[in-house]
């Protein structure tokens, strides 16, 4: 979970939106409360500067007041009715007259005194006033009822001395007319105590005369809202002067900021919502700004990707309004046209390489270290008869297995660079003769294949090569019969040659001929063999007639039919046949299968050649009464390397190479061979050959 | 001295017979396996010299099976006369009992003189006076059945030849007898060799060995030839 939030903060669209609201906030913040300090700072001393005013003009207003009071007394003293009056000494004239000049001078009190008596008894409750020293002043009653501003003047009366005339006005009344004048509301206190207020309806108690006082010392550089003291649900901002030097009189003056204070609040309100405004409109624009940035970044960033898991084959197409990422994506575009084209012509090489590693017939194969199958070519399955896929991280003993009492394939493997031949067995149970021969593989980064194996099935070569081998070992033993006879007859006649009788020289004798004539049968037939094999085998067929070579055929096998003491009976040629052939090859031909028939006899046999003229062809038979050959052998017997399957190592030799040039002569000469069991008992061995009716003169 | 002569190529055997006949011994022919066994057991010839490639019979297909017939029944001298002279043959014609090895084209004067050689030995066997039971370190060897008595108590009978080498080896123990001494003691003076004797140690140690590739009886001296239980 963590991780993801991780992931997602990493991201370029998170980056780019953090910074833009961070940047906007800053950027807000930065201008906003330099603002908001500023107006509250100019509101406050917009304030401070009304109040300085207001306290200005407040002294002014007493001091002008007073002054008012002192040339209204002294008015009044000089006037000569009062003069007059007072010299008459008629006290209820002066009264009504004073009464008279107090309505029209709007004062409170007009006092007449003389020493320190009242003269006249309109404000016997005040007459304290007369004992006052100073020309104007306040003066707050003994009995507490009420304080005056004051003046006096003295009356320039005639005969009485020391007479004045005192004003008094009530400073309660000044205080309304000052809130009249300047419209601040105002309080006197005096020593702590609340006197008056300018407001009659308001209710001055000690705690608020207290907190007045104590809230008008505030230093004017605190903010409004700081130093404002509230009186009855309104904000003020108070001033406290000493009104006179004579008494401990505070005069507050309170400015009401009420107003100031609401349109700071609406403005500091209105422009943090301004602020706000603009940030979450910043904000929007920065997550639209930094989409349209990373957008394209991410697709391209998915493309990559893409690359990675080796899909090539989408094109990519991203538009974007940034030059370098547009720069970026055809840059990218380009690489993976470039790429696939590379990994088009790789893979097409590889098919070809692969496809020649199938065509070769050997198998290849390479191994890892634990002799596991990392490749395998075409050519391993045709030796294994399982597909390659199958093959793939086999192991390889499982696959060759080793024959009875043979370690292992993988340990019998040959040397590096080195070739073995190994006998296998597959797992359907065939045996395999298999050539080995193995090198080492650099292997490349993603394998570990390190050796590499070219396997090929030489079983059928083996074959060849051991039937080819058994042919030149019975060669040679059928060369050493006759050589037999010539050594020992040669070194008999040699050393025997003063002791033996004429009978037993002539016998060695035919002994010796025998062996040359059976030798002479034995090259000329390894020569037509050889001549066949190598394809330089040519007959020239010319007519011959067929007594010749029967007669010459017959005079090369008579000594051999004599000494095994058989029967040669051959059929008299009545009248002269005609035959087209090679006499020389005819004739070995006929000796062949006569020599053939002698081998086969039984003791004392009879050995037939008959021939009769059958359809344009003479076929010549000849018959032995030997046991014959089995059915099924039958046609092996005139093939070349043949042998019939018998465990009689003699009819493996005697069956070698004469049938087989028997049969490539007549054939070469458009004849047939054949081979038929006789009713009577016997083999008859039979060829034929083309007529020339053409009679030859001889 | 009576010599039967078995060959197919009857020049080859008229060339064996007239030989035979001219070194005094009469002579019987036969040309293939039914013949050759007929008239071995009408003729009780004194030796046989056989050819392997011979018309056989179904129970008798070749020379090899003619030998080890006639061995099971009679310790009549067997030479083999044939034109097979690859060491395979040979070894399986020892084996088959056969107490020579003559290969084709032969010389008429070494024929009669290892005729010679395998007669007399036969006739040495059996006019001297040695003793017809030879026992060292638990193997008992009779000489007359040819028949080895194991220390654990199995029988096994012996080729003429195994149980020449044994005999020789035996009247010997405890000494170092040289290849040669043994060639000739076994083959006579005109036959044998090394690999012959080396394939007769391998299977008379076959027969004679708990495990004949680490042997207790016959021991090789690499160099020097055989010994039986040497003394150290």
């Amino acid at each position: 979970m963590r991780e993801a939030v991780k992931d997602r903060l990493h991201r370029l669209g998170s980056q780019l939106t953090l910074i833009f609201l961070v940047g906007f906030l800053g950027i807000g913040i930065a201008i906003g409360l330099p603002v908001i300090l500023l107006i509250s700072q100019q509101s406050s001393s917009h304030a401070q500067l009304l109040l300085d005013q207001a306290v200005v003009a407040s002294r002014a207003f007493l001091e002008r007041e007073s002054a008012d009071l002192q040339s209204l007394a002294l008015l009044i003293s000089q006037r000569p009715t009062l003069t007059r009056l007072l010299d008459e000494q008629d006290l209820s004239a002066v009264e009504s007259y004073l009464e008279t000049l107090r309505e029209g001078a709007t004062v409170d009190l007009i006092l007449v005194c003389s020493g320190e008596k009242e003269v006249t008894q309109l404000h016997a409750d005040q007459a304290e006033l007369c004992q006052l020293d100073s020309q104007s002043g306040y003066h707050a009653l003994a009995s507490g009822s009420a304080m005056y501003l004051y003046a006096t003047a003295d009356v320039s009366s005639t005969g009485q001395p020391l007479q004045h005339v005192l004003i008094g006005k009530h400073v309660a009344s000044i205080l309304r007319d000052l809130q009249k004048e300047t419209g601040l509301l105002y309080f006197l206190l005096s020593q702590d105590q609340a006197v008056y207020a300018s407001d009659p309806a308001l209710e001055v108690s000690p705690a608020l005369a207290a907190g007045l006082l104590q809230s008008s010392q505030d230093s004017p550089n605190r903010s409004l809202e700081q130093r404002s003291f509230r009186i009855h649900e309104h904000r003020y901002i108070l001033s406290s002067q000493e009104i006179t030097p004579a008494l401990p009189l505070n005069l507050i003056s309170a400015l009401n900021v009420d107003d100031q204070i609401a349109v700071q609040q609406s403005l500091s309100t209105s422009l943090i919502f301004g602020l706000f405004f603009i940030v979450l409109i910043a904000s929007g624009l920065g997550i639209w700004l930094s989409q349209r940035i990373s957008q394209p970044i991410v697709r391209l960033a998915n493309a990559a990707a893409e690359f990675r898991q080796g899909n090539l084959d989408a094109p990519i197409l991203i538009q974007s309004p940034v030059w370098e990422i547009d720069q970026l994506t055809n840059t990218l575009e380009d690489g993976r046209i470039a790429l696939r084209h590379s990994l088009q012509q790789l893979q097409a090489e590889k098919a070809w390489i692969e496809h020649l590693l199938n065509s070769i017939v050997e198998g290849m194969l390479t191994l890892d270290n634990e002799n596991r199958i990392t490749f395998a070519s075409a050519g391993i399955s045709k030796i294994t008869g399982s597909e390659p896929d199958q093959l793939l991280g086999q192991r390889i003993d499982d696959i060759f297995l080793p024959l009875e009492g043979e370690v292992t394939f993988s340990s019998q493997l040959p040397a590096l660079g080195q070739q073995r031949r190994v006998s296998v067995k597959l797992k359907d149970g065939q045996e395999r003769l298999l050539s080995i021969s193995k090198s080492k593989l650099i292997p490349p980064e993603a394998s570990n294949s390190n050796r590499a194996l070219v396997i090929r099935d030489v079983s059928n070569e083996e074959y060849i090569h051991r039937l080819l081998g058994d042919f030149m070992a019975n060669i040679t033993h059928e060369f050493r019969t006759p050589l037999a006879a010539l050594e020992a007859s040669s070194e008999l006649l040699l050393d025997n040659v003063h002791s033996l009788s004429p009978e037993e020289i002539e016998e060695l004798l035919v002994s010796l001929n025998l062996g040359i004539i059976n030798l002479q049968t034995l090259i000329d037939n390894l020569i037509e063999a050889a001549s066949i094999e190598a394809g330089r085998f040519k007959i020239s067929l010319q007519p011959v007639a067929f007594q010749r070579i029967l007669v010459e055929a017959v005079g090369i096998v008579q000594p051999l039919v004599d000494k095994y003491s058989l029967k040669l009976i051959c059929q008299p040629v009545e009248e002269p046949v005609i035959v087209l052939a090679d006499q020389r090859r005819t004739v070995q031909a006929l000796v062949n299968l006569l020599s053939n028939a002698v081998k086969h006899s039984p003791e004392n046999g009879t050995i037939q050649v008959r021939h009769a003229v059958l359809d344009q062809q003479l076929r010549v038979e000849v018959v032995d009464e030997g046991s014959g050959v089995p059915v099924g052998q039958r046609g092996n017997l005139f093939r070349r390397f043949a042998h019939l399957e018998t465990a009689n190592e003699r009819a493996r030799q005697g069956a070698g190479l004469g049938l087989s040039v028997v049969k490539e002569i007549v054939e070469a000469q458009q004849g047939e061979v054949g081979i038929t069991e006789q009713p009577e008992g016997g083999t008859s061995f039979w060829f034929t050959l083309p007529l020339v009716h053409e009679r030859v003169q001889e | 001295m009576k010599i039967l002569v078995v060959d197919d190529d009857r020049v080859v055997a008229d060339l064996v017979v007239f030989t035979v006949r001219r070194a005094g011994y009469e002579a019987v022919m036969a040309s293939d396996a039914a013949s050759a066994v007929r008239r071995w057991s009408e003729g009780q010839p004194d030796l046989i010299l056989l050819d392997i490639n011979l018309p056989g019979t179904s129970q008798l297909e070749d020379g090899f099976a003619i030998c080890r017939h006639i061995r099971s029944q009679s310790d009549v001298p067997i030479i083999l006369l044939t034109v097979r002279g690859e060491e395979n043959d040979i070894v399986r014609g020892l084996e088959a009992g056969a107490d020579d090895y003559v290969l084709k084209p032969f010389s008429p004067r070494q024929l009669v003189a290892r005729i010679q050689a395998v007669l007399r030995r036969g006739r040495a066997k059996d006019n001297s006076h040695s003793p017809s039971r030879l026992s060292v370190d638990g193997l008992d060897f009779n000489t007359r059945i040819r028949e080895v008595s194991l220390s654990n108590e199995l029988t096994k009978s012996l080729t003429a030849l195994e149980s020449r080498l044994l005999e020789y080896l035996m009247l010997n123990s405890g000494q170092i007898l040289t290849t040669e001494d043994l060639i000739s003691d076994v083959w006579g003076a005109s036959g044998g060799n090394s690999e012959m004797l080396r394939q007769l140690v391998r299977r008379l140690r076959a027969k004679i060995e708990d495990d004949s590739s680490n042997p207790y009886y016959i021991q090789n001296l690499p160099g020097l030839g055989y010994a039986f239980r040497l003394k150290r």
